[in-house]
């Protein structure tokens, strides 16, 4: 059998000029040409030929990326006809490697490339992405805490803040990833509340409470995403620890009107509100956007929302200042916290760098580690 | 719930707010006393009725709309009408005892005025306290209202005050010196000596025995003129006054601001708390009195100066010790030694000698704040109620009546 291969090759050598002339690398091949050339030659049937064909440009690197992968995939044909897998899966893989987004189409490519492509990947393992955006947080009460023996008008107004991070996705395919982020984010929310002291309804006092805070976020998630188009969707869920870094209180206010149309105001330095906050908080993550691809990369826009599982008031040290002396806020401005959750809202805008990893497809992970623990099982027949 | 176990809440509306005193109904309601301060509007008593909660129930004003009328105290009858008593300023110099009763709801019920005079000129009245009075075979039930009064006996130039007890019946109708009825006798309502003699609170004792506690300046014995506690007692019908002591040190002014019947508390019946004032310093003194008293030093069962108050006299300072667990005391009082914070409110737990058992707890803000009541509930928990200054002084803020309910060690916290 090699000697009949041998012989093929030699025959073929002598009776094609051409292609010993070529054979020699040179940057002044027109490779268009080249690819032309194998083209013709792989239609008519001359395919013993073409890896010679071929392989100055590939070597010396004078093809463009999706000359690269039309001359990679005419020689996967090639070798497949040849009957050569070894060269053909070789062939496939520098395929993937050129274009790793690269997937085969029956209606497109060859069906024997086709099912060839079934036993490759270019999927990353791990894909690193950064991030960057806004934020809007709103504090969901779970027990209001009224300074006052009468109810209150109490409401939130939302405040933008800022946050930036990046994270690493763990692929299990190409739609499934297991994601995980470490995010410096500020957040900031703003409570008014009207009532206090009135005149029969009328001069009431009004407070204004500003609280900014300095958080590290670590969201973990399972995200499905699409996997080809030059758009592509993606949405994910999950759960997040939310480190509250640092929380203060500045701007407050407390005003007192009188009937008589003038007003006092309080007012004063920020407050310090950590010692008041839980450090460590939970969160609900829930998210979706889209990527586009730029190159082999992406640029991404993603809106979350983190749904607070965790109060973030001490209520034990509600009244107390981080000394654990009675708070003069609770008189400066007649205010103690509320118990309360903190929701988030955020847009960011993002850049993936996947680290691709063209190879051919090993058994399933979880099926290797079944099969491992097999073995290990001694046999007690 | 946090409020459940433990909160600090205001109370009032546009103008100033204080909080004097408060009541616990059996329901774990609370009813508390103060005054109002309005633009526009002279001063009023102003009661909150709340839920065990802190939330507001509902509010009355009560006083004179030409006049200017004060709370002093609030105690609950037993069939459950609120009985409060303060003064009215029928014009300068001449203050009337103002007493009322009102329901649980808050509806009005009796009220009264009364003053006194000296010849044909209406002397001045203040009020300290009211007493609720069973009555028996010597006297009818009803009411003492404690205090004292410029309708004095000489023309000393000490003589500023004498003690004033008025007695009223269950619908609040005085009880006069001479009636076609002789358990509706009382005799003369005030008693004094060539001294300034301040009465603070009468207790029944049996159906023919009252303790009138209150302080003197009188000139006797081994007292040389300084302020000291003393207690003396009435007959069923307030003649003949009986015995009488009292009790202080000859280099400091103390003065009575609060008589309290110890339940718990070895030995001691009456306890009596307030200033002692002497050369730069101005502490809490505390006396433990038996039950039967016999007028004279033994007495005494405890005295002690258990917290520093301040570095100088000041009426507004002001002393509340009650009986507690096991035994101790708890001490609340109007405490300016907090650098420039003015007033604040400090609670202190004593132990059974009234020697205090950690460093006062102080609550309040850059504005003055006053102490009003303490109350501890069968739960071990502790009710403080007062007046807190809201906003950034006293000048930029407003009085408001206060109400804290803290653990048994006196946080705000579980």
């Amino acid at each position: 059998m090699k000697l009949r291969i041998l012989l093929i090759y030699f025959v073929i050598l002598i009776s094609v000029p051409s292609i010993g002339q070529v054979g020699s690398p040179s940057r002044d091949i027109d490779c268009e040409q080249i690819l032309i050339q194998a083209d013709d030659e792989f239609n008519a049937g001359r395919f013993y030929g073409l890896p010679a064909l071929l392989k100055p440009c590939l070597d010396n690197g004078s093809f463009s990326g999706e000359q690269k992968v039309r001359a990679y995939l005419l020689l996967t044909q090639t070798y497949l006809i040849l009957d050569d897998p070894i060269a053909a899966d070789d062939s496939y893989l520098k395929l993937l490697r050129a274009d790793p987004e690269y997937v085969a189409n029956p209606s497109r490519d060859p069906i024997d490339v086709y099912y060839l492509s079934k036993k490759f990947t270019s999927t990353p393992i791990f894909t690193p992405h950064v991030r960057i955006g806004l934020n809007t947080s709103l504090a969901r009460t779970i027990y209001q805490n009224n300074p006052v023996g009468i109810p209150l008008d109490r409401k939130s107004i939302p405040k933008i803040g800022f946050q930036f991070g990046g994270g690493l996705d763990w692929n299990i395919n190409n739609h499934w990833s297991i994601c995980a982020e470490g995010n410096y984010s500020f957040k900031a929310i703003k409570r008014e509340t009207k009532g206090f002291f009135s005149a029969n309804g009328q001069a009431a006092d009004n407070q204004v409470i500003n609280e900014r805070q300095n958080w590290f976020d670590i969201p973990m998630y399972v995200k499905y995403s699409d996997d080809s188009g030059n758009i592509r969707p993606f949405g994910y869920v999950g759960y997040a620890i939310n480190l509250l870094l640092s929380s203060r209180g500045p701007d407050w206010l407390l005003k007192n009107n009188s009937s008589d149309g003038s007003a006092r105001e309080a007012n004063g330095a920020a407050e310090n509100l950590t010692s008041k906050r839980n450090f460590v908080n939970r969160s609900i993550v829930i998210g979706g956007g889209f990527k586009r691809k730029i190159g082999k990369d992406f640029v991404y826009l993603d809106l979350r929302y983190m749904a607070g599982l965790s109060n973030l008031t001490k209520a034990e040290k509600i009244y107390y200042d981080k000394d654990g002396n009675f708070d003069i806020s609770n008189t400066r401005y007649a205010y103690v916290s509320d118990l309360f959750r903190l929701d988030n809202l955020s847009i960011s805008f993002g850049y993936i760098h996947p680290i691709y990893n063209p190879r051919k497809k090993t058994k399933p992970r979880l099926s290797n580690l079944f099969k491992k623990k097999s073995e290990t099982i001694p046999d007690n027949k | 719930m946090p409020e459940e176990n433990y909160f600090v809440k205001y109370y009032g509306e546009e103008g100033e707010q204080t909080g004097v005193d408060f009541v616990v109904n059996p329901d774990g309601t609370i009813v508390m006393v103060g005054n109002t301060e309005r633009p526009g509007v002279l001063s009023q008593i102003y009661v909150v009725k709340v839920d065990a909660n802190g939330h507001e129930l509902w509010n009355r004003k009560f006083g004179l709309p030409d006049k200017k009328d004060w709370v002093k105290d609030v105690e609950l009858h037993p069939d459950g009408r609120i009985v409060i008593v303060g003064e009215t300023e029928m014009e300068v110099g001449n203050k009337d005892v103002y007493i009322r009763t009102i329901s649980q709801d808050g509806v009005p019920l009796d009220s009264a005025r009364h003053g006194l005079k000296k010849g044909s000129i209406e002397t001045d009245e203040e009020v300290n306290s009211v007493s609720i009075i069973n009555g028996g075979a010597g006297f009818s039930a009803g009411f003492i209202v404690t205090g004292s009064t410029t309708n004095v006996v000489t023309a000393d130039a000490r003589d500023l005050h004498d003690a004033l007890f008025l007695r009223f019946d269950g619908g609040l109708v005085r009880i006069k010196e001479s009636g076609p009825d002789p358990i509706s006798i009382w005799g003369p309502p005030s008693y004094g000596y060539n001294s300034d003699d301040i009465a603070y609170k009468s207790v029944e004792v049996d159906a023919s025995t009252i303790y009138v506690f209150g302080y003197s300046n009188r000139i006797t014995g081994s007292y040389n003129g300084d302020y000291n506690f003393w207690y003396f007692a009435l007959s069923g019908n307030a003649t003949p006054k009986l015995n009488e002591n009292y009790i202080g040190k000859a280099s400091e002014n103390e003065q009575l601001t609060s008589v309290e019947i110890a339940n718990s508390n070895l030995g001691i019946r009456y306890i009596l708390s307030g200033t002692a004032a002497s050369s730069g310093t101005v502490q809490s003194y505390v006396v433990g009195l038996s039950s039967q008293l016999s007028f004279d030093t033994p007495d005494i069962r405890l005295e002690n100066n258990s917290t520093v108050l301040a570095a100088n006299p000041n009426d507004l300072l002001k002393v509340k010790v009650i009986g507690s667990i096991n035994g101790s005391f708890l001490s609340i009082s109007s405490d300016s030694r907090i650098g420039n914070q003015g007033f604040n409110i400090a609670l202190t737990r004593l132990n059974g000698n009234a020697i205090r058992q950690s460093e006062p707890l102080i609550f309040g803000g850059e504005g003055d704040d006053f102490a009003g009541s303490v109350a501890e509930l069968p739960n071990g928990r502790i009710l403080l109620m007062g007046t807190m200054t809201i906003g950034q002084s006293s000048t930029a803020g407003q009085k408001k009546m206060v109400l804290l309910k803290l653990n048994s060690e006196g946080k705000l916290a579980e």
